[in-house]
């Protein structure tokens, strides 16, 4: 996982606030919005598109003060998640 | 983190409100219909509303485009609340859009009261002079500064004896001012549009307040503003007494009928108490009850005055 760049899915409109995205997939009108929140929007914000795993959770962890090291872990599955969803792609680093 | 969306996170309109925009932009792009965001977020961004987060979404559509437009919507899971056959003094404009995953309704139309040219030749026009604004980073097509203003007044116009429409119509009036000086190119593209979409006179007492001219030359306001005046100063509740006045003999008796109990979905939409429990009878009942205190009030009012003669 670490050797992607994690991008969003061109089909994604977005609006943004200090601690929440939410999410419309033009691809896909009738899904309900997806709401991303604290954490989870921060992996969102990271994940631009200039950010492999490390990076991502060296932003993460920079936002909230803490060791990259403690939320690896998380951060990995939720970047999963995104994928399953459809949300997010990797391409390569 | 590893859960995608907390369950009790709830979309606010401040969130909601440009998505839906790119929304219904996307989905008039898709089934090639033309609809422009119309009110709302659009006059705040000509400066002619203080910015604030709307209720609701309004859309303008083709006539001839609007069951495509709603068939996109649906399959985008929003859902075309019932439309009410119940007499009106202006003809029904909009159908309500909603949707349980997003915090606020759309509001499509195809026609806006006080426009008295006909439907696709007003949209016509608005379309003519349609921009684009950002919304969520697209581009969503909107009614132009002219016909915002329009829009905008026309809809306050239409309410003149409720305070708050007073109230919005006089900040309209100030934000306006300065931006349609009489003999700027501004002032003439709202007088001509005005003309041109059969609308002088119902937006007379705006044009007085910016200077314009009020000269009405398109032939439908001829026809047209005896209803608009009627609609815009009468009881809305006139409308029934018009279209039983209307009827022939022979179909007064089925219209009481209608007139007492109504459809029961339109009683469920627009009398009812937002549940889906509460029995139609006593929705009916409820009505009914609603009804027969305005009429004694009407009376006593009718005989108060009279005494006062």
């Amino acid at each position: 996982m670490t050797s992607h760049l994690w991008s969003r899915r061109s089909s994604l409109v977005e609006v943004e606030s200090e601690t929440r995205v939410v999410l419309l997939d033009l691809d896909d009108l009738a899904h309900p919005p997806r709401i991303l929140a604290g954490p989870a929007a921060a992996v969102w914000v990271a994940a631009d598109g200039s950010r492999d795993t490390e990076a991502v959770c060296a932003e993460v962890a920079r936002y909230f003060e803490i060791s990259a090291q403690d939320i690896r872990t998380d951060v990995e599955t939720f970047l999963s998640d995104l994928v399953a969803e459809g949300l997010l792609v990797g391409g390569p680093a | 983190m590893s859960a995608l969306q907390d369950a009790g996170e709830r979309l606010t309109q401040t969130e909601a409100a440009p998505l839906i925009y790119v929304l219904t932009t996307t989905v008039a792009a898709r089934t090639e219909t033309r609809a422009l965001a119309i009110k709302g977020v659009v006059l705040a961004h000509h400066g002619l509303r203080a910015p604030r987060v709307s209720g609701d979404v309004d859309v303008i559509v083709h006539p001839d485009d609007l069951d495509r437009f709603l068939a996109g919507m649906e399959s985008a899971g929003w859902t075309a609340n019932a439309t009410t056959t119940t007499p009106k003094l202006l003809e029904y404009h909009s159908v309500d859009l909603t949707n349980d995953h997003w915090p606020m309704s759309i509001d499509v139309h195809s026609y806006f009261p006080g426009f008295l040219a006909p439907a696709d030749e007003v949209f016509d026009r608005i379309w003519a002079r349609r921009v684009e604004f950002d919304q969520a980073g697209h581009p969503v097509p909107a009614t132009d500064l002219v016909s915002s203003a329009v829009v905008a007044a026309l809809h306050y116009l239409r309410h003149p004896g409720l305070a708050h429409k007073q109230a919005a119509m006089e900040t309209l009036a100030e934000l306006a001012t300065p931006l349609f000086a009489p003999g700027s190119q501004n002032a003439t593209d709202l007088v001509a549009f005005a003309r041109d979409t059969g609308c002088v006179r119902p937006l007379t007492p705006f044009l007085e307040r910016l200077g314009l001219p009020t000269t009405p030359v398109h032939p439908a306001e001829e026809t047209g503003y005896e209803r608009w005046r009627l609609a815009t100063t009468a009881d809305p509740r006139m409308a029934w007494w018009l279209e039983f006045r209307a009827l022939p003999l022979r179909r007064r008796p089925a219209f009481l009928w209608y007139a007492l109990m109504l459809e029961d979905e339109e009683l469920r939409t627009y009398h009812g108490d937002r549940t889906v429990s509460t029995p139609l009878w006593r929705l009916r009942v409820e009505r009914w009850k609603r009804v027969s205190s305005h009429l004694a009030g009407a009376t006593r009012q009718k005989f108060s005055g009279r005494r006062q003669r």
